[in-house]
């Protein structure tokens, strides 16, 4: 929701609220007023009659004077003479529909005779206007709400142009460029001062990010360094005359270990370069090629573990991502579709315009796919530094391309759409 | 040839150079950027070993350096930065080639002879070994003037072999020479032992010694003696 919508709605709920209270208020406030108008004209009359009573009297019972209905009739003295003014419901005309009436009941003595004098009022009159004005208030209410909505909604848009531009230079934000972010100033103080603290946030986390690959980098480059000199000098004592078969196997022993180690420094390094974001730049990849290339180069490998490979090719497509990328994604994909392979097995895949599904038999079963981010997770026993998925992913995300996987029959599957 | 070390890190440095000295290599070592810089202005060299993360500079500077003093001066960029956009950058400047650390010896020693042929030789570079003759550049190879027909892993297994003659070589430094980063998709380096076993009968058909010899069978060696 809108922060413009938002504040509308709530402005309509709560002006819709108070103005239906408001509304009840002044419907009884109004109505009360105008009973008293009627109550005080029905006194009016009262005082008349019981000036001029005699005059009344030659009129006949009921009769009509001054929109009142007036009725007199003679009384024993046993009733009280207080003076009573109530709502009453009388039945008058022939529709059987009853009329809201005030009416006032008063004693008159005349000639040592006691009167009772009733005087009736209609309040239909009375309710008319009270539902006309309060009509009239409605509308008005309801014009001045959506004047103000529409009002606000342009007033609210034009104002918040600046914020929107912040938004949109965030989210252009790129971590790894070397540039801060650029955000237009603003004549409003607090947008100011929000994207002076953005600018400063960023500023930071550019140079923090910063660092942070730098270090990467210089432990990255340690690492490589003494595992070269380890790697040098066993290769050259493996050199000489009076080695034994068994300190031979230890060299190479060592030789394996580190170059697993150099290996690992070298995925671990691939992995923080994609999640830097540091391949912006893409390109029109044709992944059919990288495929074929790649298996190219795997022959001696599938030939070793006996695996055929099926290529279901049915789109020439081209997709747009980094070319790097693109080369690491599919080595790391058939690297995984072989390694975790089964001698004798196969490895199936099929190109359609947007999608890539890599299919491989294997012995393990189904990974667990929120396993799959996580590093060195791995699948079997093999050799395996479990970085490959992990990279898959990280480049799945980074390119914009929907990475799921399938287990069924001992065949595990990898699909990626491209968007 | 004569090959400059410029390498601050001094184990390594050490290293690689008793190595060239066990080859027969001449050779010099600069640990800094000037140090360097000031070798390449007052002599000549056939190739210089460039680190790149120098502590008073950064290596690729030194390629413009040494190739305009002489264009024949091969440059080899061994470093620990392995991003794919450095090493373009790197031979972009003009660098020859690229090793990322850690390399095997061999492999330098691979590098460094193929390089050297091609920088005086310049597409004429037959090599000749006993009653072997190979040329890099159209892929031929022949034992007493005699054509063998090679796969190409065949041939470059020959190649590495005669670069490094009298060197042990392990069984995983020749898969990474051979199939690159590809090695690691199998858990087992034995199907190497049939590409070593085919070139081994086409050469001793052929009528060649059977110079490659199996080390304990964790490397191979290409012996001459």
């Amino acid at each position: 929701m809108k922060l413009i919508s938002k504040i509308n709605y709530n402005f309509i709920s709560i002006a819709i609220s108070i103005f239906f209270v408001g509304g009840i208020v002044f419907y009884i406030m109004l109505r009360s007023l105008m009973l008293d108008q009627t109550d005080n004209q029905l006194i009016e009359s009262k005082n008349l009659i019981e000036i001029k009573f005699e005059q009344f009297l030659q009129q006949p019972n009921r009769y009509i004077w001054k929109d009142g209905l007036i009725s007199i009739s003679l009384k024993d003295k046993t009733e009280d003479n207080s003076t009573i003014i109530s709502d009453t419901l009388i039945n008058i005309s022939e529709n059987n529909i009853a009329s809201a009436y005030r009416k006032i009941e008063f004693q008159h003595k005349h000639n040592n005779q006691l009167y009772r004098i009733k005087i009736l009022k209609e309040l239909s009159f009375t309710d008319n206007l009270t539902l006309n004005i309060i009509l009239l208030v409605g509308g008005l209410a309801i014009f001045f709400t959506m004047s103000f909505f529409i009002v606000f909604r342009i007033v609210a848009n034009t104002s918040l142009l600046d914020f929107y531009e912040t938004i949109k230079a965030l989210k252009e934000f790129k971590i790894a460029e070397p540039e801060n972010i650029k955000i237009n100033h603003s004549d409003v103080d607090e947008f100011e001062y929000l994207n002076e603290v953005i600018t400063l946030i960023t500023s930071k986390i550019q140079q923090d990010y910063k660092s942070l690959k730098e270090f990467t980098e210089n432990a990255s480059h340690e690492i490589q360094t003494p595992l070269a000199i380890i790697q040098n000098k066993v290769e050259q004592l493996i050199q000489g005359e009076e080695i034994s078969e068994e300190q031979m196997k230890s060299f190479s022993e060592i030789l394996d270990a580190t170059s697993r180690l150099s290996k690992l420094n070298r995925g671990l390094n691939q992995l923080v370069k994609i999640e830097g974001g540091q391949y912006i730049h893409t390109e029109k990849i044709d992944i059919q090629n990288i495929i074929c290339k790649n298996i190219d180069h795997l022959g001696d490998m599938l030939l070793a573990k006996d695996i055929t490979v099926i290529k279901n090719f049915h789109s020439h497509n081209k997709v747009s991502i980094n070319p790097n990328l693109a080369e690491l994604l599919i080595f790391n994909l058939l690297k995984n579709a072989l390694m975790h392979n089964v001698k004798g097995g196969k490895i199936i895949i099929s190109i359609t315009d947007n999608e890539i599904t890599i299919t491989n038999s294997g012995k393990d079963e189904a990974l667990n796919i929120n396993l799959l981010s996580e590093r060195f997770s791995k699948g079997d026993e093999s050799k395996s530094l479990g970085l490959g998925l992990s990279i898959v992913q990280k480049i799945c995300r980074y390119s914009n391309i929907d990475l799921s996987y399938h287990y069924l029959h001992h065949m595990h599957t990898i699909k990626l759409v491209f968007k | 040839m004569k090959v400059l070390v410029v390498e601050d890190e001094e184990l390594l440095r050490k290293s690689i150079q008793d190595f060239l000295q066990h080859e027969g290599y001449i050779h010099e070592a600069a640990a800094s950027f000037s140090c360097a810089h000031e070798k390449i202005e007052l002599y000549n060299y056939d190739i210089v070993l460039l680190d790149l993360g120098l502590p008073d500079g950064d290596g690729v500077n030194l390629i413009e350096v040494i190739k305009t003093r002489s264009e024949n001066t091969g440059v080899i960029i061994i470093s620990a930065r392995n991003a794919i956009d450095d090493r373009v950058k790197g031979l972009e400047k003009g660098a020859d080639d690229y090793l990322t650390k850690p390399f095997h010896l061999s492999e330098l020693n691979a590098r460094l002879k193929s390089l050297f042929r091609r920088l005086n030789f310049k597409g004429n570079s037959t090599y000749t070994f006993n009653e072997l003759t190979i040329n890099p550049d159209d892929m031929k190879a022949c034992v007493n003037n005699k054509d063998l027909s090679l796969t190409k892993k065949e041939f470059d297994l020959l190649v590495y072999f005669l670069a490094n003659k009298n060197r042990v070589i392990t069984k995983i430094t020749l898969g990474e020479h051979l199939w690159g980063d590809y090695i690691d998709t199998v858990d087992s380096l034995d199907f190497i032992y049939t590409h070593i076993k085919n070139l081994r009968k086409k050469l001793v058909n052929a009528g060649s010694v059977d110079y490659i010899k199996n080390v304990y069978g964790v490397g191979y060696k290409f012996n001459d003696e």
